[in-house]
């Protein structure tokens, strides 16, 4: 286990009742790529998020984040207090805030923009700076993801496309370290497509790691430097993009035999 | 948009709830008082359309602004309305007889209690059908610490606070993992369980009979005998709570809370230990509970087991819904309501927790976000 592993996944299974949701999976997650995870419906893309960000428990294996903090037994408050943020398939905002609201809130856990009761019962110029930083950043963060006009609609009230680029934002200000995208793509039009590539290229950038579950293949091979195909709760190959293309393995998974 | 449509808006919005108060009132109350009642209904519903316009509604704790215009507007109106409601306050005990001074006082304690209850059902969504429980407890802890021990109010405020605080530890640690419905039989198990140890512990409580000759507090050396002088003593306390949970919605602590009501998931997902949040918050929520026990111990300068019903308990939950959940005006306009508004109707006595009954649920079928509320928990 090198200093460069950002996340290592070790032979991680999970059993729901008999079945074998995820089957002794291993994936090295290095610095500095973009990892993006394929495979058929049910193969087991999201348990496997779920198991990384604490909301399921492994029956074995073990995930080991920057090569010293173990990830299983951690409840989801605490990996995300480690520097992960995940966002979900099927989106999990603040649906009856306002959009500022809910970057705001994603702010809560950063320690250098917090402050005690007391400033808040006697409006210190701690919470007042404290405050107007917070909101100057989110509103940063809502220009990069191209939502800023929306900043007070509700966010139940976005479009779908739109509500993804929220959950990013809200994602980007709690400053993760690593950034697990579950089917970011799903759902946008081409246009916001080509918004999500630059987006995450830019994101990559700053040196966040992004690891994406997705399914369209001209957007992973877009920003993928690395591919891992999973089938049944198994790894079935990994590799670069060009090559998992002709792999012939991974085209019988999806298309059957 | 037509004539017509315009006319059917305005029959809806102000012409049918007033009917239909009437048509249900009148076997009651009889003809020329449910047309009076319809009538204030309608002043009413005129008034609030007023306050609406002029954004005064908008209060509680989210930043949720449609336009920067409205944000102006409601920063006007919350700084000025908030000195405006002060000042009356303070100026009002001179025109009122000491019955009245009486009334209000009690429904400032009960605004306290429904503020306190607020930060749970409000704020966080959760359920507490046993808050009186707290308010019991305060209240006892200072019955008690003085009958025993001749400890003065003052004391007993930081202690009885404390002491619900700690109660409401032992409470919510092991019954904050439950939900909704779980959690709010749990809570009212919990209501009567303090009630009836307060009815059987007869050698700390007296049991049924109470305590009595409680002691008014003293303060720089002046009792706080009179109705006036306590009516400034629940002042103080009440502008304090509100103040500090005015200033907690307005901050980190507020914007937890709105993360774990809207989506418990997401917040784990933040960075929130939702846990330790809805203890925190239950724990603050007994507290002021405590306190307004100890104010109403000393208030009524007698504590009995019936104070502390279950009854009680949904009476301050009715306040923060008939007022608006979430909202600081809302929840203070609806505890003003429920006492004020039994009192003016003592002549219906025997009718009063049907008119009660019948106000909940017209509230439910044309405003169900409650009267100075947002409709943020219905998402239409």
């Amino acid at each position: 286990m090198t200093n460069n592993t950002i996340l290592s996944i070790n032979n991680v299974s999970l059993m729901f009742g008999g079945l074998k949701a995820l089957d002794g999976i291993t994936i090295d997650i290095k610095k500095g790529e973009v990892l993006c995870i394929i495979g058929p419906n049910g193969a087991g893309k999201t348990t496997l998020f779920n198991c990384i960000t604490g909301f399921l428990k492994p029956s074995s294996g073990s995930i080991m984040y920057n090569g010293e903090i173990e990830l299983i037994g951690k409840k989801p408050y605490q990996i995300a207090h480690c520097g992960i943020y995940r966002s979900f398939q099927n989106l999990a905002l603040f649906n009856d805030l306002s959009v500022l609201e809910n970057v705001l809130i994603g702010g809560l856990k950063r320690k250098d923009l917090s402050y005690g009761i007391a400033d808040t019962l006697f409006i210190t110029s701690k919470f007042k700076t404290t405050e107007k930083r917070l909101k100057q950043e989110a509103a940063a963060l809502l220009e990069f993801t191209g939502i800023e006009e929306k900043r007070y609609k509700k966010a139940g009230e976005l479009s779908y496309g739109e509500r993804k680029l929220l959950e990013l934002a809200r994602g980007l200000i709690t400053k993760p370290q690593l950034l697990l995208l579950d089917e970011p793509a799903a759902g946008l039009n081409p246009t916001e497509k080509t918004e999500l590539v630059t987006a995450i290229k830019r994101i990559r950038e700053q040196n966040i790691n992004v690891v994406l579950i997705e399914h369209d293949m001209r957007f992973v091979s877009d920003i993928a430097n690395w591919i891992s195909v999973l089938d049944y709760g198994k790894k079935l190959a990994e590799g670069l993009p060009e090559d998992i293309k002709k792999n012939k393995a991974v085209i019988e998974a999806y298309l059957g035999t | 948009m037509s004539i017509k449509s315009i006319f059917l808006s305005i029959l809806k919005s102000y012409l049918i709830p007033p009917l239909w108060m009437f048509a249900i009132a009148m076997p009651i109350m009889g003809i020329t008082k449910s047309f009076v009642t319809a009538g204030l209904l309608l002043i009413g519903l005129l008034f609030y359309r007023l306050l609406k316009r002029t954004g005064f509604t908008g209060t509680s704790n989210h930043h949720y602004y449609k336009d920067t215009l409205s944000k102006y507007r409601n920063k006007y109106f919350l700084k000025y309305g908030w000195i405006f409601a002060l000042l009356v306050s303070i100026i009002l005990p001179f025109f009122l007889n000491n019955y009245e001074i009486d009334v209000i006082t009690s429904a400032m304690l009960y605004a306290m209690l429904a503020l306190g209850l607020n930060l749970l059902v409000g704020n966080l969504g959760l359920l507490n059908l046993g808050y009186i429980a707290f308010y019991g407890i305060g209240a006892y802890t200072y019955a008690v610490l003085y009958a025993k021990f001749g400890f003065s109010f003052w004391d007993a405020v930081v202690i009885g606070g404390m002491m619900a605080s700690l109660i409401s530890m032992v409470i919510a640690l092991p019954t904050l993992r439950l939900k909704g419905d779980y959690l709010a039989i749990v809570t009212l198990g919990f209501g009567e369980i303090v009630r009836i140890v307060f009815n059987n512990w007869d050698s700390l409580t007296n049991g049924p009979n109470g305590i009595m000759g409680i002691p008014r507090p003293y303060l720089f050396g002046i009792q706080l005998s009179t109705g006036i002088r306590f009516f400034y003593l629940t002042l103080g306390f009440a502008v304090i709570q509100t103040y500090i949970i005015y200033r907690l919605g307005k901050s980190r602590s507020g914007r937890y809370a709105l993360a774990i009501r809207e989506n418990e998931q997401a917040s784990a997902m933040v960075g929130i230990n939702t846990y330790k949040v809805k203890t925190l918050y239950f724990i603050l929520s007994a507290f002021f509970g405590g306190i307004a026990g100890v104010l109403f111990a000393s208030k009524q300068m007698f504590v009995s087991p019936d104070s502390f019903t279950f009854i009680e308990s949904v009476y301050v939950l009715a306040m923060v819904i008939l007022g608006g959940m979430g909202s600081i005006a809302g929840v203070i306009a609806g505890a003003f309501t429920l006492v004020v508004l039994p009192e003016l109707l003592r002549g219906f006595i025997i009718y009063r927790m049907l008119i009660f009954a019948l106000l909940l649920i017209t509230m439910m079928l044309f405003k169900p976000e409650g009267l100075l509320g947002k409709k943020a928990y219905h998402d239409k």
